[in-house]
């Protein structure tokens, strides 16, 4: 893949916003796929969102089975819903191995993980979710599509060769 | 490759979007509906203003208009002049009354619609739709009973002070569009139809003008525009320089690439700083973010006093949001690795330590750095 544009999420699994904007994520990570880079980035508010530490690492369990996309899409969807039996669930549902997840999650072996993607947005000035970078730069635009991808529009236009 | 066909996808999704042009488009069809829903409307209520000459008399209907039913001896007849006819001079202006309330809902629709269009997703809020729809109506109504009583006024102004209305809107903006439904059921209620309908239209144009042209979106380019010299381009403020690491590939699992500055982190069991013993160990910088200061100043010590073998607290930063760093400068003991404080820290100051990093003094002048770009 030779994507030119590359878009940073940074999202926490309970927070509202990410959960309505998310679809949206998915959308460009789907039909923009030759073109855009999508990359999500843990970024949970724990003292604010309990839960979604937790969210966070079973969203990289499912990752390293291949299916983080699917697992975040069901985190999102359920997002009252966060607790450990119910994750276990949307593990069954997006066909992992629940026992491997089961055990991921429970040693906490994807916790650095969550925490470095987390210090890394810190270092970058996130202060809130969700947050996005294109080619770097950050995006405080509207979180509507139509404007999101505009603003990738401009980074390709931009980074086009002259 | 061929640039334009290597960006075909963002192209199609924005033309679908209607973000080609790179600025907002109304679209066609919300252009064809309004005009053509305000062509309808405007020679209704041009009719109604004709019909009703501007609801004139709707102010001073005196005794409501029922026409005097002569006496008669039919018991049908009987029944309605007993029944009926109080009934009916209790209710406002029939006529005029209604025409005003139906006058205020078809102007109220077209604002609504334009809210709609307006609002992003996360913006949009389905009470701020049904209000505008509701508010001309029930206002219109208010005024029909208010008339020109200045008893009833006092009496509504009484019961309005008396419920608190404690509804906090996500966009300031959204008060204006209650306030234009306001305005649209003050203007029908007192049957001033001609001034609702060039209210609702005015409103509509500017919001969506407004909304389409992104007025003062940009702070650098409208701070250019009105405070700078005109020969003059406005100077670019840099953004924050972010770190930004190479992300995973896209629809793939995210953990499949570490993060680019995971290497300057002493997480996941940390690695001891090398060092042959003789030499002195360089002192570090270590970074709590936090949640609670004063809760996480007291975690980190423990450890600290525990696992370093010197460390002073530099300095507490407000990061936002409510978020803390807490600045250390920590000598580490021989035996105890690095990442171990940071492992302990992480591990038992849930929930007032957020996350900890320890950075080697080279890392923290590198840090001060623009960061290097990444492919």
């Amino acid at each position: 893949m030779d994507a030119r544009v590359t878009l940073l999420h940074y999202g926490d699994f309970q927070c509202p916003h990410c959960a309505l904007f998310f679809p949206h994520l998915i959308e460009i990570a789907h039909e923009l796929r030759d073109s855009v880079r999508v990359a999500f980035r843990h970024f949970p508010i724990a003292d604010v969102h309990p839960q979604a530490l937790r969210a966070a690492e079973a969203a990289e369990a499912a990752a390293s089975q291949g299916r983080f996309w699917e697992m975040a899409s069901l985190l999102y969807a359920n997002q009252e819903r966060l607790d450990e039996d119910s994750m276990v669930r949307y593990a069954k549902k997006v066909n992992i191995d629940a026992r491997r997840f089961r055990k991921e999650l429970g040693s906490g072996v994807h916790a650095p993980r969550v925490r470095s993607d987390y210090l890394g947005g810190q270092r970058s000035g996130v202060q809130g979710t969700p947050t996005m970078f294109i080619n770097g730069q950050v995006y405080t635009g509207r979180l509507e599509l139509g404007d999101v991808v505009g603003a990738l529009l401009t980074a390709s236009r931009n980074s086009s060769p002259r | 490759m061929d640039p334009i066909a290597k960006n075909s996808s963002i192209e199609r999704l924005a033309v679908r979007l209607g973000v080609a042009s790179g600025s907002r488009q109304i679209g066609r069809t919300t252009l064809v509906r309004l005009t053509s829903y305000y062509a309808v409307v405007l020679t209704l209520i041009a009719g109604i203003i004709v019909v009703t000459d501007n609801l004139k008399g709707m102010r001073t209907a005196g005794p409501r208009g029922i026409a005097p039913v002569s006496e008669t001896t039919d018991p049908a007849a009987e029944l309605t002049r007993s029944f009926l006819e109080p009934l009916l001079r209790t209710l406002p202006p029939l006529r005029t009354g209604a025409a005003a309330v139906i006058a205020a809902f078809l102007l109220a629709l077209p604002v609504a619609f334009t809210y709609v269009r307006t609002r992003s997703s996360l913006a949009y809020e389905q009470a701020v739709v049904q209000t505008v729809i509701m508010l001309p109506v029930v206002v219109t109504s208010i005024l029909i009973v208010v008339e020109n009583s200045l008893a009833l006024a006092f009496s509504l102004a009484g019961i309005v002070a008396a419920v608190r209305f404690r509804n906090n809107l996500k966009d300031s903006r959204d008060a204006v569009y209650i306030f234009a439904a306001v305005g649209i059921g003050f203007a029908s209620g007192v049957g001033a139809l001609a001034i609702a309908a060039f209210l609702s239209t005015f409103f509509c144009v500017l919001e969506l003008l407004l909304w389409k042209l992104d007025l003062a979106g940009d702070h650098e380019h409208t701070f250019g525009l009105l405070c700078m010299p005109a020969n003059k381009t406005p100077e670019t403020v840099p953004l924050p320089a972010p770190i930004v690491e190479p992300p995973a590939l896209s629809g793939e699992a995210s953990a499949a690439m570490p993060s680019a500055d995971t290497g300057l982190l002493a997480l996941g069991g940390g690695t001891p700083i090398p060092g042959n013993g003789k030499t002195k160990r360089p002192a570090q910088r270590l970074l709590v973010y936090a949640t609670d200061p004063e809760k996480a100043r007291s975690l980190a010590n423990a450890v600290l006093q525990d696992l370093a073998k010197r460390y002073k607290l530099k300095a507490t930063r407000n990061g936002g949001n409510d978020r803390y760093v807490l600045e250390y400068r920590v000598r580490t003991r021989k035996k105890s690795p690095a990442g171990a404080i940071v492992d302990r820290l992480n591990a038992e100051g849930i929930p007032y330590v957020v996350a900890a990093e320890l950075l080697t003094e080279e890392e923290t002048a590198e840090s001060g750095k623009a960061p290097p770009e990444k492919a």
